[in-house]
């Protein structure tokens, strides 16, 4: 046992030398980690933007930018997301090709997620008036600012139209579920969700709007099944289906954002189960 | 020795610290408003949950059904609809190059001869594509079916549902035990069914068996994905293609029938195939029967029209093309018939004779258009007379 301390001592000093260059690399160490503290990123991810800046000032093009901005905007790359120095690179885009497909596009997600609605409708009316059907799912991130901001008819006329497109696409038909129970048109939330549960009977989102649009028409009964089965579907849900259900947000956001679904399923299953007990009493 | 030991601990503690602090206090990790966002419906208050997942340009079409495709494998185009492929005669052979079946017996969807009375057997098929027995076809899903073969009706069973070893029946479904009363969601462990078999396999009875080759796995249910040929995928089970018919034939309610032409002959109509006839009251042209023509009123009139008080006058009218006629005065007098000519009651003041007429039932205009009938009048006025003071 001593030996081996022994040797492991010999090993050390092999590796740093003497204690005044042990001590240059613990000053080193502790400045780079004061330096991502202070400025909020870990020293390995400022190093490795320094040298995507030195390639991208060396060979930039428009094309170089919008995959730079789509690598730091994407949950493919967690360690890499980082909303600003995408916004920054998409911004860059637009300076040297503003014609560049889906540049406003990105540019109005990201105001979205910064909950920046005025500037996010800016940026989607340019891209539809720019690119219209040849981007389609620019109809949904419409609808999606429209019904974040509290515009449920304008909201559910471009899911309407993105529908068009990708008719058996769930979360489309989920949103528009939302803007349609939002608009108080509970009647249309049933039909919307039935006929998306067909292609996707487990779906917890279409699951959950299904139950809730069930309950307000007075379907109290089938509501607490389709209740039921959401919270199944969701315990079932992991958190990289949660993620891509997500696309724009960063991926450490999962565990955060996967518990409120379960919160809000439960909260709506004791509602229901709750006025479905009473009404069977009564 | 002792020294240098604790230098290093304090370093890679200090080191473990920093390294933990600069990754946790990221500026770039936002809580975006989809994510601090569940929305409450106006009218329960329940909590809605939107998603965004067709927003990202990286992943086209994620978020939509598995691709759907036509009988011959082809993808389905965005018409959706499928490119005519392969035609089928009523007994379920492929039609020729000329397109043509021959025989021009009735046959039922299924290819088999209809019988005598018209009747043809009901099939319904299982995933695998067998004709499933009078029993129905084999339960491949635990959770959902009662004791008796059937599914729960709104969560509930008339009896326990049958559940494998471990499991408890309640509300239509089996769950641990401990987790069968109403208050199951507030524990935690019973927030989910738990799958006792592993993907792809799903649980029969007490067994977990793969799904078949032609179906894939679904959380608790192998959903049939392809057909044998021969049949259509429809509605998650395999039903038999239905049968096309050769031309001059219709498929009705599975069905195929002959379509019988009707031809004119003169101002009858006959039924090619039936042999049967009708006689058309105004013609026939075409091949239908040419419909009645609207009312002529050939002429309606009062004479005179301009009397003495207590003088009377001449009615008179005649119409054809109708099925009765009527003249009535605000007078209170009235006469029926096609046509008329008549004296009227001593006139005293101001009296209106009005026409009245009932077309043929689905009479029609010159131009096709339906014919309305309008009433038509005849005033006879009194000359005023003058008395001096």
């Amino acid at each position: 046992m001593k030996a081996a301390f022994a040797g492991w001592r010999k090993r050390e000093r092999l590796v740093y030398g003497d204690a005044g260059r042990m001590t240059y690399i613990i000053v080193f160490i502790i400045i780079t980690g004061l330096y991502g503290y202070l400025f909020g990123q870990p020293f390995l991810a400022i190093l490795a933007d320094a040298r995507e800046n030195i390639t991208y000032d060396m060979w930039p093009s428009a094309d170089r930018a919008f995959a730079i901005a789509e690598h730091h905007f994407s949950d493919q790359y967690p360690s890499a997301y980082n909303i600003d120095r995408a916004a920054d690179f998409f911004r860059e885009t637009e300076r040297r090709d503003p014609g560049l497909k889906y540049v406003h596009h990105e540019l109005a997600r990201i105001a979205f997620l910064k909950g920046d609605f005025t500037t996010a409708m800016a940026e989607i009316n340019l891209q539809i008036a720019q690119e219209g059907d040849s981007t389609p799912n620019s109809y949904y991130v419409r609808g999606l600012i429209e019904g974040f901001a509290g515009n449920y008819g304008d909201a559910a006329k471009d899911y309407e139209y993105f529908l068009q497109f990708e008719p058996r696409n769930w979360a489309g038909i989920n949103d528009y579920a939302w803007v349609l129970l939002k608009a108080s048109r509970s009647r249309d939330a049933v039909k919307t969700t039935a006929q998306g549960l067909v292609d996707f009977p487990d779906n917890a989102w279409l699951l959950n709007s299904n139950a809730i649009a069930l309950y307000e028409v007075g379907d109290r009964v089938l509501a607490k099944v389709q209740a039921q089965k959401a919270l199944v579907a969701v315990g079932d849900l992991t958190e990289r289906e949660w993620s891509l259900s997500y696309p724009g947000n960063d991926p450490k956001s999962a565990t955060e954002g996967l518990a409120a679904f379960k919160k809000a399923t439960i909260n709506n299953m004791s509602v229901i189960i709750g006025t479905s007990s009473r009404s069977a009493v009564q | 020795m002792l020294k240098g030991q604790k230098f290093h601990f304090v370093t890679a503690l200090t080191l473990l610290l920093l390294v933990t602090l600069s990754s946790e206090k990221s500026p770039h990790h936002i809580k975006s408003v989809e994510l601090a966002f569940t929305d409450a419906s106006p009218i329960s208050g329940l909590g809605i949950i939107p998603a965004s997942c067709p927003s990202s340009p990286d992943y086209p079409g994620a978020c939509d059904a598995t691709t759907a495709y036509c009988p011959d494998g082809s993808v389905l185009p965005a018409s959706g609809s499928c490119a005519p492929t392969l035609s089928y005669c009523p007994d379920g052979s492929v039609k020729s190059a000329t397109n043509d079946c021959t025989g021009a017996k009735s046959y039922c969807a299924d290819g088999s001869v209809m019988s005598a009375s018209n009747a043809c057997p009901v099939y319904r098929f299982c995933p695998d594509g067998t004709i499933a027995p009078p029993t129905g076809c084999s339960k491949i899903v635990i959770e959902f079916f009662c004791p008796d073969g059937n599914r729960p009706v709104n969560g509930q069973c008339p009896s326990a549902p049958q559940c494998p070893d471990g499991y408890v029946g309640y509300n239509g479904q089996c769950v641990r035990p401990g987790c069968d009363n109403v208050f199951w969601w507030l524990e935690p462990s019973c927030a989910s069914v738990d799958k006792t078999c592993a993907p792809p396999s799903v649980l029969v009875g007490s067994q977990c068996i793969q799904c078949p080759s032609n179906s894939t796995w679904s959380g608790f249910s192998c959903v049939v994905t392809s057909c044998p040929a021969g049949f259509d995928l429809v509605g998650g089970t395999c039903q038999k293609k239905t049968a096309v018919c050769p031309p001059q034939f219709n498929n009705v309610n599975g069905v195929c029938t002959k379509i019988c032409a009707l031809v004119c002959n003169g101002s009858t109509l006959i039924n090619q195939c039936t042999k049967q006839s009708v006689t058309c009251s105004y013609g026939c042209a075409a091949n239908i029967c040419i419909p009645p023509p609207a009312v002529i009123v050939k002429s309606f009139q009062v004479s005179p029209s301009l009397l003495r008080r207590g003088k009377k006058t001449t009615i008179s009218w005649d119409v054809v093309h109708s099925e009765s006629c009527s003249v009535t005065g605000s007078n209170h007098e009235d006469w029926r018939g096609m046509s008329g000519n008549q004296n009227s009651d001593l006139i005293l003041s101001q009296t209106i004779f009005t026409l009245h007429c009932v077309p043929i039932p689905n009479a029609v205009n010159t131009d096709g258009s339906p014919y309305i009938w309008t009433d038509e009048h005849q005033t006879v006025n009194v000359i005023p007379q003058y008395q001096e003071r």
